[in-house]
């Protein structure tokens, strides 16, 4: 599979999660394979797209939790307006 | 720990996201204000301050000084391409240009950066050529109330009653500063008419360049979407712009000299002041990217238009202006307007729901 930019694959993963709330973390583990290496390839990083996209609308945050670090996360899920945005996804995929 | 207090952590941090958002998004208009006036200054500058200029309001001086004005686009969009690819190779993003450029919402900003670079930022330099960039910044940002009409011819989209008294403040703010007397001039020269005609193409180039890359740039990482938008528009100024103003005004106004002002400018102290420019202008693009994803397009847009307000005040400080009454009360006009376009004022500071 052609990688995504980083963006569009977290979009991209949330919406397969078909209407399930996806937890930040599990997020990570999911993409981490493809992206790590890349010097832009954080956890803080992937966690403030997930706001960004958050504050635009796509996505909702849902069922807060601690994670096994003790931090406070979200789950995810996608909204109506990110899954009519995901026509931009590239066919291939 | 119980999910009520994970959910308060949660908020505490999605508020200091939204409010990282509002400072962007002032810092993206201070930037800009201060772009602006640099770049005015940049006129000031070897080699432009050399030239022997032919008689004020002919042709000729007409054509050097378009000149001027697209080496000045040229300069600053390439600069502001060159400083933002570099901030991104720093941090690692440099693959998500190939990749964004393979999505249709990539070949969207394309597009938009074809409209907002060598329309609007064209017509944005012409107009601070031509007058100062106290008055030249002021009608451009108008753009949010431009881009509402649009909105509403093109898209038919219906808009509340407080966007429309935003577009009348913003037409009064216009004609306040076209109507604010020149300090020292007792009337105003074909150039002051000139600049501010330009100043408003620059308005329309950057409400259709917004019209166009909002939709799909939510899932671009603003500084992606911004390398190739300046990336696009500094290309297009060397392929397109430039060749097809100099054919087209080359046999009606004389020679448009663009490329020796480049060349000549290259070689000179005006290279590090346009390298400046570039630097605040790109910059302000950054935190306005940035300002639309972390804080909403509403308060983004309001926040960068006191670029407004900043322009005339850097004029005040940097340059021999002296703002008269009239031109702060149309720049404040202008910036209520667009603020009153662009959000609700009374959602403006609620970042709770962010």
């Amino acid at each position: 599979m052609a990688v995504l930019p980083l963006r569009f694959r977290i979009l991209h993963l949330i919406n397969q999660a078909d209407g399930k709330p996806i937890k930040t973390n599990d997020i990570y583990k999911e993409i981490f394979d493809e992206y790590t290496g890349e010097g832009q390839f954080s956890f803080d990083l992937m966690e403030s797209h997930l706001m960004s996209i958050k504050a635009v609308g796509l996505i909702d945050a849902v069922e807060p939790y601690f994670d096994e670090f003790g931090e406070a996360r979200y789950h995810y899920i996608i909204t109506e307006t990110g899954k009519a945005r995901t026509k931009y996804l590239p066919k291939i995929l | 720990m119980s999910d009520k207090s994970a959910q308060s952590v949660l908020d505490a941090k999605q508020l200091k996201h939204a409010k990282k958002g509002i400072l962007a998004g002032v810092l993206s208009g201070l930037l800009w204000g201060a772009s602006g006036t640099v770049l005015y200054l940049a006129l000031n500058f070897r080699p432009f301050v050399d030239y022997e200029m032919p008689p004020d309001g002919s042709k000729a001086a007409i054509a050097i000084l378009v000149a001027f004005a697209l080496c000045g686009a040229l300069m600053h969009d390439t600069f502001a391409a060159i400083w933002v690819a570099v901030h991104n190779i720093k941090e690692g993003k440099f693959k998500e240009y190939g990749r964004t450029l393979r999505t249709k919402p990539g070949k969207m900003v394309c597009l938009g950066a074809l409209l907002g670079g060598p329309i609007g930022m064209s017509g944005y330099l012409l107009g601070i050529t031509f007058v100062n960039a106290a008055y030249a910044l002021p009608i451009t940002a108008a753009y949010p109330a431009l881009a509402a009409v649009l909105a509403t011819f093109i898209f038919r989209e219906r808009n509340p009653a407080r966007v429309w008294v935003g577009v009348a403040l913003c037409i009064i703010g216009s004609f306040l500063v076209y109507y604010a007397p020149l300090e020292g001039e007792t009337e105003k020269d074909i150039y002051f008419t000139i600049g501010m005609v330009l100043s408003t193409l620059a308005c329309l180039g950057w409400a259709s360049e917004g019209l166009l890359s909002t939709y799909g740039m939510d899932m671009i990482d603003p500084d992606i979407a911004l390398g190739i938008r300046e990336g696009v528009s500094a290309v297009a100024y060397f392929v397109i712009v430039i060749p097809i103003v100099v054919l087209f005004m080359n046999d009606s106004f004389g020679p448009v000299p663009v490329w020796d002002f480049f060349t000549a400018a290259t070689r000179t102290s005006a290279l590090s002041i346009y390298a400046f420019a570039g630097l605040l202008g790109g910059f302000s693009y950054v935190y306005w990217y940035r300002a639309l994803n972390m804080t909403g397009v509403a308060r983004a847009m309001a926040l960068n238009v006191t670029y407004a307000l900043w322009g005339v005040l850097f004029g005040a400080l940097f340059t021999t202006l002296t703002p008269t009454v009239y031109l702060w009360l149309g720049a404040a006009a202008i910036a209520l307007g667009a603020i009153l376009v662009s959000a609700n004022p009374r959602e403006l500071f609620k970042l709770r729901n962010t």
